[in-house]
């Protein structure tokens, strides 16, 4: 399972059409207190996570940060989706525990194979 | 029956009294029945967009993966709607994706009402039209969108001249590089990120050569320093002689586009124009030879740059310890030395300072 966590609803469902296709079942999280919920109350980690940066209620750091604490979520990939190009920004997500950075707009099939190669990784 | 209650008043001042409460009455009514109109307007039109949403996503959506092969009917009042929300995907996406969402397009024939929307009223609906023409590469729309870029307005004009470097960059951006120059309510950073967009590659030649060329002219020539700001986005290599004849020029273009100039410079071979410059009388051209100094200066420079940390001004000093700083063969132990061995006090604070920058960094 994969959760995704968008606050454009246009784009949530791309991604979930996308997932889709490469058959992961998908939870999404419009906004960063609905995700915080879910990870809080979720009693396994799901394979993969897509992460905005930029959210209402608590923005794409946040949430990683939350994530990176719970120690049966540390190994979970985070690919890391959002319009902030700037290098900063980019060394900011790695440091903290992201595992890829991709910036809007995407190439679908990039998105796709950088999953494809987390998920191997961690299975 | 209210003119007729009104008829009866005998009395004129108590007559007029409730005409105009009678009147009140009427223009509260009408106003509820407008606020209700254009709430029902609003409801109906959202209601609109979000069956629209629902109905073409998934058809958007395959086009992240592949060419759609059909096309499903767009109602004719759908038409506008569907263009932001094409829009809205033709931005989220790159490389195929965008192909496969033009095909969709041009499937369905939104090109042909998107030149309409250019004759619009609404500047709203000019914006959207000008964006899906350049989104589509719609070479038919080249010659209105063309004089579009010369309307007085910014915010279209610029638009027009956005979708036209979308559509053909190579053979536009040399046209539309002498309006860059001279509109300057077009805001630089827009222009920048446009130039962005096609790559170093496609702009740097007609970059370097519109600036040059706008040099050569007297009414063209307080358009260079636009230009010439521009030409941070191009390979330095592929300017690195323009800025020579810049520079050459600079006694007629100014401090405006001399600190610029040099600010390009990356060749230690072209070093001799910063040192040139490092007694300008325009304080920023100044810092500007210092900055370049501090890039592709030699140890030889140390002596022209001492002179400048007691400039009047507080940056020239800053940058001019700094390229000391960087010199080759400089530690922070030197700048402390040079800094006991100078009389004046303001450069051998900036050269303490500068040293203590150098360790913490």
């Amino acid at each position: 399972m994969v959760l995704c966590v968008e606050d454009d609803s246009d784009l949530a469902y791309l991604l979930q059409f996308i997932l889709d296709r490469e058959g992961f079942a998908v939870q999404q999280a419009a906004d960063g207190q609905i995700a915080r919920r879910w990870i809080e109350a979720a009693s396994a980690p799901p394979a993969l996570i897509l992460l905005d940066v930029m959210l209402p209620h608590a923005d794409g750091y946040e949430l990683l940060d939350l994530i990176r604490a719970r120690p049966d979520w540390a190994q979970v990939p985070v690919i890391m989706l959002t319009a902030r190009s700037r290098e900063r920004d980019v060394v900011r997500a790695l440091d903290a525990g992201a595992s890829e950075y991709i910036v809007k707009p995407f190439k679908p099939d990039e998105l796709r194979s950088r999953i494809k190669r987390l998920v191997k990784k961690t299975k | 029956m209210g003119c007729v209650i009104v008829s009866d008043i005998a009395d004129p001042v108590l007559r007029f009294a409730a005409l105009t409460a009678a009147g009140a009455v009427a223009l509260v009514v009408v106003l509820i029945a407008a606020i209700l109109l254009v709430r029902a307007a609003r409801k109906l039109g959202e209601w609109r967009a979000r069956r629209l949403a629902r109905d073409w996503r998934p058809v958007l959506a395959q086009c992240a993966v592949a060419a759609p092969e059909t096309f499903p009917t767009l109602r004719a009042r759908e038409r506008y709607t569907f263009l932001d929300l094409w829009n809205h995907h033709y931005e989220l996406l790159r490389g195929e994706a965008q192909h496969h969402l033009r095909v969709l397009a041009r499937g369905v024939g939104i090109a042909p009402f998107a030149r309409r929307l250019l004759q619009s009223r609404s500047m709203r609906q000019r914006l959207i039209a000008m964006t899906t023409l350049g989104h589509l590469h719609d070479t038919a729309s080249i010659a209105t969108l063309g004089a579009l870029a010369r309307h007085r307005s910014p915010t279209l004009s610029f638009a027009a001249a956005r979708a036209l470097l979308e559509i053909s960059p190579a053979t536009q951006l040399p046209q539309l590089l002498p309006l860059i120059a001279a509109r300057r309510d077009w805001p630089l950073s827009a222009i920048a990120l446009a130039l962005k967009d096609l790559g170093a590659d496609t702009i740097s030649e007609p970059l370097a050569h519109a600036a040059l060329e706008a040099s050569r002219e007297a009414s063209t020539r307080p358009g260079v320093p636009r230009l010439v700001h521009l030409m941070e986005l191009a390979h330095g290599s592929a300017i690195c002689n323009d800025v020579d004849q810049l520079l050459r020029r600079a006694e007629y273009l100014g401090p405006e586009v001399i600190a610029p100039c040099l600010r390009l410079l990356n060749d230690p071979r072209q070093a001799h124009w910063a040192r040139q410059f490092l007694s300008h009388n325009v304080w920023y051209v100044r810092v500007a030879a210092a900055t370049t100094l501090q890039r592709i200066g030699g140890a030889e420079d140390c002596e022209r740059l001492l002179p400048l940390l007691g400039d009047a001004h507080w940056w020239v000093r800053y940058r001019a310890a700094h390229a000391l700083a960087r010199l080759p063969g400089m530690a922070p132990q030197r700048l402390d030395e040079l800094a006991a061995n100078t009389r004046d006090r303001f450069a051998a604070q900036m050269l303490r300072h500068v040293a203590a920058e150098e360790r913490f960094a």
